[in-house]
Order: structure tokens, then sequence, then C-alpha cells
């Protein structure tokens, strides 16, 4: 994803060593990077990249910063509340329900049609139904992360 | 043995057809598997990108519960899944005071201990390829297949401790045990956006585009995968692409348990091969196989 993102992951590296934070939380690098894991597994002075971008990603939404992509930050808290919902990502819903974050009602209405008639997405989350009482563990599990997390801030 | 099965959940929805043709290619070589009860998500992209303990906490549960039925070794098609669960095995492994704090967390015992591996893992080892070269009924001559392992397979090598982290051969050495032609090409580990499909399709179809491109070059016909994201985005995107770029690609994208059925002697149907939004049954029948 290197090709949209406004600074590179290394001058990323280089920009958090100087500390640059605003330039850092502010940039599109983090929420434009997909996690392929490239730079970590190449780098030559051994930086987990990767995992670098993560951290700033999380300072950034602890620390209020309005996030620079802000449908992708979206993504990820629709689909968090799918699992701490109903312990499964049930995708009919989560697209519902990132249409509805970021207002891009008809995007890829067409394409959901087509995997809807290929019995891509199910209508209800069927198969998700019997684990209702598993659901009820994640979310203790959050409130326990949330503690622990809150310590550290 | 046993083998727990973890499927996550898009081998419940949108890969549905991985689902049925791994559990189908496991009846036919006699593996045993059984799925995991009350799994839960592994929390994938969303997971590390909001919580580090978060996500390892959902993937520990999972390793946690196969430890509790009893299993040693959990099989994860999903590559999404298999790399946090190897990433939670190994960051628990390697830094101190996690293994408690994760416990604590899950409120459950984890001994971290049961290995997670990845259905190409076990299709190469040297009893399965024997197994694999008896059940081939059918051989896919005719098919010029383009291996494509995406990225999270193989990568960070530390972790995941599979394969060749920037040339992998696994998925090539088994397609070939079925009689398809399996070709060099560069884009095998190349990313293709996996989930800002849903923000950024843009940007992933730019992405797609020149893995078609490069397994254009070199003559493919269709294009293997084993990751659920990677099939959606090369599938259901493909088209969308095609006209943005103003090319023709046409590549049926298969999984590559779905190809291992398909010599077996599975039907169609079974495999789940009408699922695709790009019909890999013209081409099919075109090379006699189907």
């Amino acid at each position: 994803m290197a090709f949209v993102m406004d600074f590179t992951p290394s001058q990323l590296m280089h920009a958090i060593r100087l500390g640059l934070d605003e330039m850092v939380m502010s940039s599109k690098t983090t929420w434009l990077c997909s996690t392929c894991q490239t730079c970590t597994t190449r780098c030559p002075q051994g930086l987990d990249i990767a995992k670098a971008l993560d951290a700033v990603k999380i300072i950034a939404q602890r620390k209020g910063i309005k996030a620079s992509e802000p449908d992708v930050l979206a993504f990820y808290k629709t689909m968090m509340g799918s699992i701490f919902g109903f312990g499964r990502v049930y995708e009919l819903g989560l697209i519902a329900m990132l249409k509805l974050r970021t207002g891009h009602i008809f995007k890829d209405i067409g394409l959901g049609i087509k995997m809807f008639g290929k019995g891509k997405l199910k209508l209800f989350p069927s198969k998700i139904f019997p684990i209702f009482f598993d659901a009820s563990e994640i979310r203790k599990m959050r409130k326990r992360v949330e503690k622990l997390e809150g310590q550290r801030k | 043995m046993k083998y727990a099965y973890y499927p996550g959940c898009s081998l419940h929805s949108t890969a549905s057809e991985y689902d049925i043709s791994f559990r189908s290619v496991c009846r036919m070589l006699h593996v045993a598997i059984e799925e995991i009860p009350k799994w839960a998500c592994c929390g994938s992209t969303p997971a590390h990108s909001t919580s580090h303990l978060m996500a390892l906490a959902l993937p520990g549960r999972v390793i946690s519960q196969a430890e509790e039925a009893k299993f040693q070794k959990i099989l994860v098609p999903c590559a999404s899944c298999f790399q946090r669960l190897k990433t939670a095995q190994y960051e628990v492994r390697n830094y101190s005071g996690l293994h408690e704090t994760l416990e604590q967390v899950l409120d459950r015992k984890l001994e971290n201990k049961a290995e997670v591996i990845h259905p190409l893992e076990l299709f190469i080892g040297e009893e399965m390829s024997n197994r694999i070269a008896d059940a081939v009924r059918k051989r896919l001559e005719g098919l010029k297949v383009c291996c494509y392992y995406g990225c999270l397979l193989t990568r960070p090598p530390k972790v995941m401790n599979f394969d060749e982290c920037e040339y992998p051969m696994s998925m090539d050495t088994i397609v070939s045990a079925l009689g398809a032609e399996t070709l060099d090409w560069n884009a095998k580990t190349s990313c293709c956006g996996a989930s800002l499909s849903l923000t950024k399709s843009d940007h992933v179809c730019k992405l797609i585009r020149d893995i078609f491109q490069e397994a254009k070059a070199v003559g493919a016909n269709a294009i293997a995968v084993a990751c659920p994201l990677c099939h959606s985005n090369l599938d259901t995107r493909q088209q969308e692409t095609e006209i943005i770029y103003k090319e023709k690609y046409g590549f049926p994208i298969f999984y590559f348990t779905q190809l291992m059925g398909l010599a077996f002697g599975e039907s169609i149907k079974a495999l789940g091969l009408k699922k695709h939004l790009v019909d890999p049954r013209p081409l099919l029948s075109e090379v006699g196989i189907a």
C-alpha cells in the first residue's frame, strides 16, 4: 500500500525516532497499512515496522487524535463491535453498520447483491446464535483488557 | 490422531467453499478433524489495530479451548487466523510476563503448547504426499496455475517459520502433484490490500491489477489461493478492476483445496465451485476436467 501513503514506513520510523509526534500521528501511512509484513520481513535493522505502525494507531486512538483515514477506523470499530456482540464477524451486519458509519450507503451495492446471490453473505448470523453464551465471555475479556490497558496510560 | 479445526469467521460465510472443500479433502485423505466447540473470532486486523492485548487474547482463547479439549494440533486454513494464532504463541513465548497477563485476561489456562499448522503444511508432509498421489483420479492437465500465497502465510518469517518467506513453494508442490502445471511468477507474496477492500477498494483494484498482470505475463489460466481474503479480493473485485483499467483477465480463482478435490474426483457442487463470481466452469470444461 506504500504507493498511497504520505510517508513511507521507513520515513515514519525516522520521524518516530526524531520525536515528530504530530507528524506521525496525523500521517495516513498507519491507516493505509494493510499489515502485509513486507517491511518487517525485509528491514535490515530488524525493526518490527508493522507492529510499530499498530502502536501508533493505538496511541492515537487513546489520545483521541482524529484518524486521517476515518473510514478505516470505522471499519475497525464496526468489526470489533461485531466480535463483542456475537463473538464472531457477522458480515452482512458489519457491512450495513459500516455504511451507516461512513455514509457511503451505495458503495458496492451491486457487488453485495451478486455475493448474496452466490450465497456468500448470510442474512442472519445463523451459525453464531449457538455461541451467544461465548460472546459474554468475550465481553468479559474486553473489560479486563480495558482495565489493564487503562492502568498503563 | 485427530486435529482441532479452527475455521474462523470467513470460512463460515464468504469463504464457505474453502470450508466445504477442505472438509471434503480431509475426508478423502483420511485426516480426522473436529471443529473447536464454541470458538470465537481471532480478532484479525481490527483487533491488532486497536488493542495489543485484545489482539493476543482472542487467538489465545482459541488455543486454550483446543488445549482444553486435549488437542495437540490445530489446523487453521485462513491465512489471517493462522498468522494471529502463531503471533499470539510467539509473543507469549518471547515476552516475559505476557503469559500470566493473558491467562488473567482469558480467565482460562493457556499451556501454549498446541501446534498451530496450516493445511498446506500438513499436505506437503511425506506421508500425506503419498496419500495425495494415491487419491488422484483425474489429473488436472491443461490448468496453468499461478499459486498466490499473499502476505500472511509466511510473514513475518521469525513468527510464521513456514515455507520460504519471499518465494514459497508448498502450494506449487501440492498443485503440481495433482497434474496441473504450476508457473514461476513474480507476485506470489504480493499484497492484495486485504481488508482495505471494504474502505479503499480503488487501491485494492490497483494492487490486484498488478497481480493479474504478472499472472497474465507468464501465461496462466487460473490462480490458486490459500486465504479467504485473497480469494475475496481477486474474485469479487476482478470484474470491477477489468472495467477500471480496460483490460481483460478472466482468471478463475481456486482455493487449493478445491483443486485437490477436483483431482480426487469430487463434484463441482460439492466443492462450492458455483459460488465464485468469476465462473471457473467454462475453463474446466475447456480443458476437459469437468
